[in-house]
Parts: structure tokens; sequence; C-alpha cells
């Protein structure tokens, strides 16, 4: 066995020379204590009980465990950090709807004209957004100046031969008034739980709602052949520039106000309106859809 | 037109990054140093007694 005090792991290599133990510990010692190397760190007894080993790293692993923490939450950091930098940038670098309104209108303004004029009854039963939008908008050539309603739902998908097909509704329409249901006063929410029972009303005494809606000025023409909202982006060359930020954020910029007349009604599929909404969210540079929350207002015209 | 909040708080926000890269190319470099115990590998050994080049000493002396 070893003796009292030697550390095991001092054992040199397997060596040629036989090695006794007291030879090993004794020339370690010497050696140790002539190498200049550790002579100013170790004052070395000939003879020590204490393993001596188990002090002499070189390494201080406390130091070493600490940096290497560091190192691991400092990139932890950095990459949050980046992740926040990225979407900030994007916000910051986005075009502005108020800087570049004016050049987008200007290009698609012949289309809005031919396209709005369909519906036959006027806004009467709109609510107080809709005149306030409507007044400034009878000069023909500057509509989208006037601050735009704010939208409490976007149609998401329309279906054929339903009322919402035959009232005009197209996807990517962001409701602003459907009857008595706006926006004001109460949120998207509100609204849409509001939504239902207007409907019922309104089939029960088999009326008509007005439905005033904002719709993507580039995105009459292939709105109306029921193109959703990234096949429009191919479809005119003029619109590419036209087009905002592809995450789905709705331009406020270039939405011209639409008003059409619904007819609830029961139809061959489920609800009362045949199309499905979502709410959505108003951001600084425009409306963004809440899809999380559609599946919860999957059946809302039931 | 208001981009300067904006631009204010990319930029703050690319000055603390800044600094945290410095700071962990500092770490990086004392760690990668000699001695300075690497950006991993064990530190300790099967035993858990921290790992020394006492092997080397010994090469060194007994060869």
């Amino acid at each position: 066995m070893l003796p009292p005090g030697w550390p095991v792991r001092c054992l040199p290599p397997p060596r040629r020379i036989e090695w006794s133990h007291e030879r090993q510990r004794c020339c370690y010692l010497e050696h140790l204590r002539l190498t200049s190397r550790f002579s100013s760190r170790f004052q070395l007894p000939v003879v020590s009980s204490a393993p001596l080993a188990w002090s002499q790293t070189d390494i201080d692993v406390a130091l070493v465990r600490t940096r290497r923490n560091r190192v691991a939450t400092l990139r932890t950091d950095v990459e949050a950090l980046s992740n926040t930098l990225h979407l900030k940038l994007q916000e910051v670098l986005a075009p502005r709807p108020s800087a570049d309104a004016p050049a987008g209108a200007s290009s698609s303004a012949p289309p809005p004209p031919a396209e709005p004029a369909q519906p036959p009854a006027p806004p009467a039963a709109a609510p107080s957004a809709a005149p306030a939008a409507e007044s400034p908008a009878g000069a023909p050539p500057s509509p989208p100046r006037t601050p735009l309603p704010v939208p409490f739902a976007q149609v998401d998908a329309v279906h054929a031969d339903s009322p919402a097909a035959a009232a005009g509704l197209a996807t990517g329409d962001l409701l602003v008034a459907l009857g008595s249901v706006t926006m004001e006063g109460n949120s998207a929410a509100s609204a849409l739980g509001a939504l239902p029972a207007t409907l019922a009303a309104a089939v029960d005494a088999a009326r008509t709602l007005p439905v005033v809606v904002l719709r993507r000025a580039a995105a009459v023409a292939p709105a109306a052949a029921g193109a959703a909202g990234n096949g429009e982006a191919t479809a005119a060359a003029a619109a590419a520039a036209a087009t905002p930020a592809a995450d789905g954020d709705v331009d406020a910029g270039r939405l011209e106000r639409v008003e059409l007349v619904l007819r609830p009604a029961s139809w061959g599929g489920r609800g009362v309106l045949g199309c499905h909404v979502v709410p959505v969210r108003v951001t600084e540079t425009g409306f963004r859809p809440q899809v999380a929350t559609a599946v919860a207002r999957h059946g809302q015209g039931e | 037109m208001t981009p300067s909040p904006d631009r204010a708080a990319v930029k703050q926000l690319a000055d603390e990054r800044d600094a945290l890269e410095r700071e962990l190319s500092a770490v990086v470099d004392a760690l990668s140093a000699p001695g300075g115990g690497g950006l991993s590998g064990p530190l300790v050994d099967a035993e858990g007694f921290p790992r020394v080049c006492l092997g080397a000493v010994f090469e060194d002396f007994v060869g």
C-alpha cells in the first residue's frame, strides 16, 4: 500500500524502472522544492502528511466555472437582445403609411371610385364613425386622408353562395360596422360578442344590415375574383410597392372605405352570414388580425 | 413622422448588445488563455478531484 499522505494521483505513469514508493515520494518532494515553478507557491515540508496534489491545481476550478457560467449567460443575453433588435429594426425601417400614403393613393386612385359605388342603401343606420369618414370623402381626390374608423374584425373567409358573398364581402375586408355593432367605446371582443345578437335580431326581422368595411385599395379587382391576400401581391406589379410588410399586417394607409348591404339569413352552411371573421388589433402602422383567437369565433354567426 | 424615439430605442439596444459582446469576448479570451481552463472540458476527474497537470511534472522529472 501507499504510505500515508501520499496522494494517489501523484503516482507516475508506469516506467521501466521500478520505483519504490519512498523513492517516488522523496524524488517528487525534492523536485517540487527545487523547481522554481512551484517554489514560490508552496512551502513544502520534507515530510508532509497533507495530500499535496489536492491543492496544487494550476486551474482555479471555481473561477473557471464562474467564467463559463458567465459565458453561457452572456450568449443567451446576446441572442435575446439580437432578436429584440431585429424586431425593433423591422418596425423602424418599415415603410411608414403616413409618409408614402399620397404616392400609393394617387397611383391607385382611379379604381376606387369605380368599385365602391354599388351599395344602393345609404348608410342611414351606420354608426357615427361612418359619417365622420364620409363627409370629407365627398371630395373625390382625397378620400384616404381622413382618419379611418377602427375595425373590430377582419373577414377571414367567405363561403360562396352565402349571404356574405351576396353582400359583396371579400376575404381581407376589415369590418368597421355591421348594423349597430361598431368598435366605438368597447373592445373588439365585446363587439364580436354583440354580433350574434344583432344578427339574430336581423334574421328574425328579415331586414338588412348596413355594413361598412375597409378594403385594401389595390386589392379591389383581385378581391372581386375571390383572391386571397397573398394572391394580390403577385397580381398587380403596381401593387408590389404598395403591399405592406409581409407578416400579415394590414397597412392603414392604403385602405378604402366600402359600404355594403348585408341580409343575414339561413343558407346552406353554418350560421347566417357564411363568412368567417377574426378580431383585429390596432397596431402602429395598421391593423393586424388576431389569428390566435380565431378558433373561439368560428361559429359566431350561429 | 416621429422616428426619433424608435431610433433611439434601437440605438440603445444595439449599444447594450455591443457591451454584452465585448464582455463575452473578454471572458472567452480569459478562458481560452493558457491555464485558463478552456471553454469546455472537465475540470475535475472521475473522483471529483481537480484535474492537475502533475503528469507533465512527472514526465519531465522521471523521463
